[in-house]
């Protein structure tokens, strides 16, 4: 009997020991995201959110434009501001077909550079959409100046998506980089959205933000409409943002972007997440700012 | 769980039939008579079998959605340690080619959650896995330093799991357990030595590990314990 406690023991032991000396590694250790860039992603949603907005407020400005224009001008300002999108008209409502979406307007009586003019749009879901189950977007668009409009965003009972914002932007002329666009855009409001996705709670994450110097936004890329991306980026401005995820913590998180300048590789930005603070060059490359 | 047992009973059963298909009765007739003895044995395996094996291979093909983006953004998992299968097992000689027993394991893994800003330790995943094996083990080389043998167990285990939720310190973390089928086939084994013996297994699958090595003592059991 004694030899087998100290042979069970013994054993115990020797396991100890062997726990202790031969664990190995399975998994290398992942990659370390940088200390800001939480909030560079959340950045990088709410600016296509805006972009989304944009998009809808461009293509009403471009089907004014066309409804607008003589006769003999609709061909040419369709197959450059339209160009295979296949659009209908029913019931007053005009129907949009790019490749991405497909979008419906309703114009008023009165043509959107005219002030006092109140266009409704909608934006079904887009095929670029950070988020696949982004529910359609309504829009109001009303002139209010010279170039200027005021955007609302509301959100519609029996959709899962959560995304409200007030906008006031001005049209620019786009330059002759981007022959194929009306305007680029400068934007300031604030919004409030929640993702919906099938993996998690809507309540539980949600982005307020506000812009605290007007952005710009221009077309996205030089030559030719792309259908893969939001058409509009941001390159100058300041956005702060909070963001409330009841996973992770009851705080708020603060999130600061002001947007420097715009590079060939993309757009150079401070970026200040919960008090730390960097610079990024462009995507992926960052530089920490000294104290 | 269901067919996941169907076909771990199959592949024993399968393995056993060709095991026994080793048994010569013509020489066992004419000498069925072997000492009795009992061994014990403790090893480490490499790359257990565990219930969560699979779920490591490989990576999510599908785009994390913002919050999810969000989040594995504020942390980064530390290396993942496994201490192996680490196992205790004993035996018993009840024909000069059979030995009946049973294997105690237990195989753990362990991953620590840092902080992306201040390297901080804020989470920790790990699964601990017990299982209970009744093995019988055919011994096809009998010399008396070195002996040669296949083996096969089944029996069933249970698994521990903590996850990080959202990788993070919540404090909510919750345990999974999880329990399951445990099953070891061994192709090839050898054991060297006679009271005191080194041993090794390769070609295995199973919750003792790919490959198998440890130390063992044999022993003549009392007379009363035999019976």
């Amino acid at each position: 009997m004694m030899k087998i406690k100290k042979a069970i023991l013994s054993a115990a032991l020797i396991l100890a020991a062997i726990s202790a000396f031969t664990s190995c590694i399975i998994e290398e250790g992942g990659y370390r995201p940088k200390p800001t860039q939480a909030g560079v992603i959340v950045y990088n949603n709410t600016a296509e959110n805006i972009s989304r907005v944009l998009e809808i407020a461009d293509l009403s400005l471009k089907l004014d434009l066309y409804l607008t224009s003589p006769e003999n001008e609709k061909a040419g300002i369709s197959a450059k501001y339209f160009p295979n999108y296949g659009m209908t008209l029913s019931s007053g409502q005009w129907t949009i077909r790019p490749a991405n979406n497909v979008y419906v307007i309703k114009p008023d009586a009165k043509s959107l550079h005219t002030v006092g003019a109140k266009w409704e749009a909608r934006a079904e879901n887009p095929t670029y959409a950070y988020d696949s189950q982004i529910a359609p977007l309504f829009v109001v668009i009303e002139c209010t100046g010279d170039k200027t409009w005021k955007v609302t965003v509301s959100e519609k009972p029996g959709y899962n998506d959560h995304f409200v914002a007030d906008y006031t932007i001005t049209g620019s002329a786009a330059g002759t980089l981007y022959p194929n666009y009306l305007y680029a855009y400068t934007a300031s409001g604030s919004g409030h959205y929640m993702p919906y996705g099938v993996d998690y709670v809507r309540d539980f994450f949600s982005v307020q933000y506000s812009i605290k110097t007007p952005m710009r936004f221009v077309p996205r890329f030089t030559g030719n409409y792309s259908d893969i991306l939001p058409p509009f980026t941001a390159i100058s401005g300041k956005i702060e943002m909070f963001v409330s995820d009841d996973i992770v913590s009851s705080s708020i998180d603060h999130i600061v972007v002001e947007l420097i300048s715009q590079t060939s590789y993309g757009v150079k930005k401070i970026v200040t997440f919960n008090g730390v603070t960097e610079t990024w060059s462009y995507n992926g490359v960052t530089t920490t700012m000294p104290d | 769980m269901f067919k996941k047992l169907m076909v771990i009973t199959v592949i024993v059963i399968t393995s056993m039939t060709m095991a026994f298909g080793q048994h010569n009765f013509r020489f066992a007739q004419k000498s069925n008579k072997f000492n009795v003895e009992a061994d014990f044995r403790v090893s480490q395996g490499l790359l257990p079998l565990t219930y969560d094996f699979f779920d490591n291979l490989g990576h999510d093909c599908i785009m994390p959605s913002l919050p999810e983006s969000y989040r594995n953004a504020q942390s980064y998992t530390g290396n993942k340690y496994s201490t192996g299968a680490i196992n205790i097992s004993q035996s018993v000689k009840v024909a000069k080619w059979l030995e009946l027993g049973a294997v105690l394991t237990y195989a753990g893994t362990f991953q620590n959650i840092y902080n992306t800003i201040d390297n901080s330790v804020v989470d920790r995943e790990m699964a601990n896995s017990f299982f209970f094996t009744p093995t019988m083990r055919f011994a096809w080389f009998n010399r008396e330093w070195i002996r040669m043998y296949s083996s096969v167990g089944l029996g069933f285990g249970v698994m521990f799991q903590n996850f990080a939720e959202g990788r993070h310190a919540t404090g909510a973390n919750e345990t999974n357990i999880e329990w399951g089928p445990s099953i070891q086939l061994t192709g090839f084994g050898i054991s060297l030595g006679r009271k005191f013996f080194w041993f090794a297994e390769v070609q295995s699958v199973g919750t003792l590990g790919l490959f198998t090595m440890g130390a063992g003592y044999r022993f003549t059991p009392k007379k009363d314990w035999r019976r």
